[in-house]
């Protein structure tokens, strides 16, 4: 807050040779396995980000976060069915989809928001649920048989690479509205709900209009990025764009990182998403999921706030920080 | 000029405050003393719109504000320091501060107030970049005060500043909540030191079980037997 902690111009720099890098990777002829596992990498960062804004900034912890991802898919196939789009206009169709996603948030919030702590939590994971229900049980919309799309006409190395690009084009746009809020005075009065909520309303701070609008712009990503997922996979499934896994491990992954932070959630995204692919490739399924469990049991006792807090405590002397010192 | 007419707030079935009325001139401190559980906090927080009242009204310079949201109440100028501080304890002094100023116009001006903030608690200048749960309880409730300060209050209400503090503490607030008085604040003063907080008010009210049961000058009160006798120990 206040002090925005412009990057150097040398951060700069290497962060535009690194993008630079990774956008020109999959036109270097990479293997289409690790331009698909980039593609998932960039979802989940820009769900893990997105899901920060409201459950890491303001403290209102969503764990269905899963559906407004699964809504902008269902948004995007319906689109594409409706107004017969072309594959590539169906692309385009994501945007309106995250819109979607967002009046859906509006409405869900309205009421919900005003519920905290694991109440909150609770009710938006049944929202998760009731809405794969109602699609599963609708049959316009697919029903249990799921909806199909229709591809790219390309080489699947092409069409492949092209949905990484706007991927991870939405990832760093995920990215760059999640450190501006944080940097903003939008950003510090999430913060202060986060802290004490009826404190923050003694100070002016209009708290229902803050944290719906939170929930709404952390649902908006999570919806462009499930309209790029349809598109991409061509085909959903009320159990691929509505696996409740995905939800918490979506809050893991914040969590895992950061959450106070932009960049928590990209880092805990990322380790994560390494971590489980390596886990599922070189070790038997059901221990992988034993490890994975651990190394969460391990960063929540040890590392609480996150990986990225521990090691700025450990790496520079801080004061003192007492959580609930003040009563 | 704050207006409270006859407002009664309950808690459950209980009547926490009953037909409670009370005045707050502007450029004046007020005073509303009584012991532990009379009611104060509840009548400062029906105030601020964090207590819903079960009748009775509250206008703020003859506007009705009871039944607003504390943030509008706030946005008129009638800020609150809470009883016990309550800070944002993971947060700077700075951070704190900056918070007080959220809205538009406070926010204008806030490194000039800031500036006034400091030369008010230069303490606080000290420790600007430190966490606030780190502060002891002296120094949180000088943040508590600037942080109010910092929104640029008409009427400051505060909620037993003096809660836990050192008696030099607590002299020091004290001095400065008549420091800005001269400057033109209004003041709402909530305190179960009576004789302190007499001292320094031009009206008071005695609050009892809910009830105001006395009110007039403050040097009056001071003179008064019953007050003399429960609250001062003379």
């Amino acid at each position: 807050m206040g002090q925005d902690s412009g990057w150097s111009k040398r951060t700069l720099l290497l962060v535009i040779v690194f993008i630079s890098c990774v956008t020109i990777f999959p036109w270097l002829g990479p293997p289409v396995y690790f331009i698909s596992f980039a593609f998932n990498v960039f979802i989940y960062i820009t769900l893990a980000t997105s899901w920060n804004i409201i459950g890491g900034y303001t403290g209102y912890l969503s764990f269905g976060h899963v559906a407004f991802f699964g809504i902008g898919a269902y948004a995007a196939a319906i689109f594409g069915m409706w107004f017969g789009l072309s594959p590539a206009l169906n692309i385009l169709a994501s945007i309106p989809a995250g819109l979607v996603s967002m009046l859906l948030a509006i409405l869900v919030g309205y009421p919900c928001l005003r519920l905290r702590g694991p109440y909150f939590a609770v009710i938006t994971l049944c929202f998760a649920f009731v809405t794969e229900l109602t699609i599963r049980n609708l049959d316009f919309l697919g029903g249990a048989d799921g909806l199909w799309l229709k591809g790219l006409a390309l080489p699947i190395e092409v069409s492949r690479s092209i949905f990484f690009e706007l991927m991870l084009v939405l990832t760093l746009v995920t990215l760059f509205v999640a450190n501006r809020i944080e940097k903003s005075k939008f950003g510090s009065g999430l913060r202060a709900i986060k802290e004490d909520e009826e404190v923050a309303q003694t100070m002016a701070i209009n708290t229902p209009k803050l944290k719906i609008t939170a929930f709404a712009i952390s649902a908006f990503f999570p919806g462009v990025a499930g309209g790029l997922y349809a598109c991409y996979l061509t085909y959903i499934h009320p159990d691929i764009v509505f696996d409740v896994n995905v939800s918490i491990l979506i809050v893991l992954m914040a969590l895992f990182g950061g959450g106070a932070f932009w960049f928590g959630p990209l880092v805990g995204a990322t380790i994560l998403t390494f971590v489980n692919e390596g886990l599922s490739t070189f070790v038997k399924a059901e221990y992988a999921r034993i490890i994975y469990g651990c190394l969460f049991i391990i960063v929540i006792i040890f590392m609480p706030n996150g990986i990225l807090e521990f090691a700025k405590t450990r790496m520079v002397k801080k004061p003192a920080k007492f959580e609930a010192a003040v009563k | 000029m704050l207006r409270i007419d006859s407002i009664t707030a309950k808690y459950q079935d209980l009547s926490a405050i009953s037909e409670v009325s009370l005045d707050v001139e502007d450029g004046k401190i007020t005073a509303l003393i009584g012991s532990n559980g009379a009611g104060k906090t509840t009548i400062l927080n029906s105030v601020s719109g964090l207590k819903e009242l079960s009748s009775g009204r509250i206008y703020w310079n003859d506007r009705i504000i009871s039944g607003s949201s504390p943030d509008q109440i706030a946005a008129l100028g009638v800020i609150q320091v809470p009883e016990g501080r309550k800070l944002f304890p993971a947060m700077t002094v700075e951070e704190n501060l900056e918070l007080g100023a959220y809205l538009p116009g406070p926010r204008r001006d806030w490194t000039k107030t800031r500036k006034r903030v400091f030369e008010l608690f230069p303490r606080l200048e000290e420790r600007r970049k430190q966490y606030t749960g780190s502060l002891s309880g002296g120094e949180q409730q000088m943040v508590a005060v600037g942080r109010a300060l910092m929104a640029l209050p008409k009427l400051l209400m505060l909620d037993e500043p003096s809660l836990g503090l050192a008696p030099i503490v607590t002299d020091e607030i004290f001095k400065i909540i008549v420091e800005l008085n001269r400057e033109g604040l209004t003041a709402l003063v909530v305190s179960q030191e009576v004789l302190q907080t007499l001292s320094i008010s031009n009206a008071a009210y005695l609050l009892e079980n809910g009830k105001i049961v006395l009110h007039g000058a403050a040097g009056a009160m001071l003179a008064d037997p019953k007050v003399k006798e429960s609250y001062l120990g003379i």
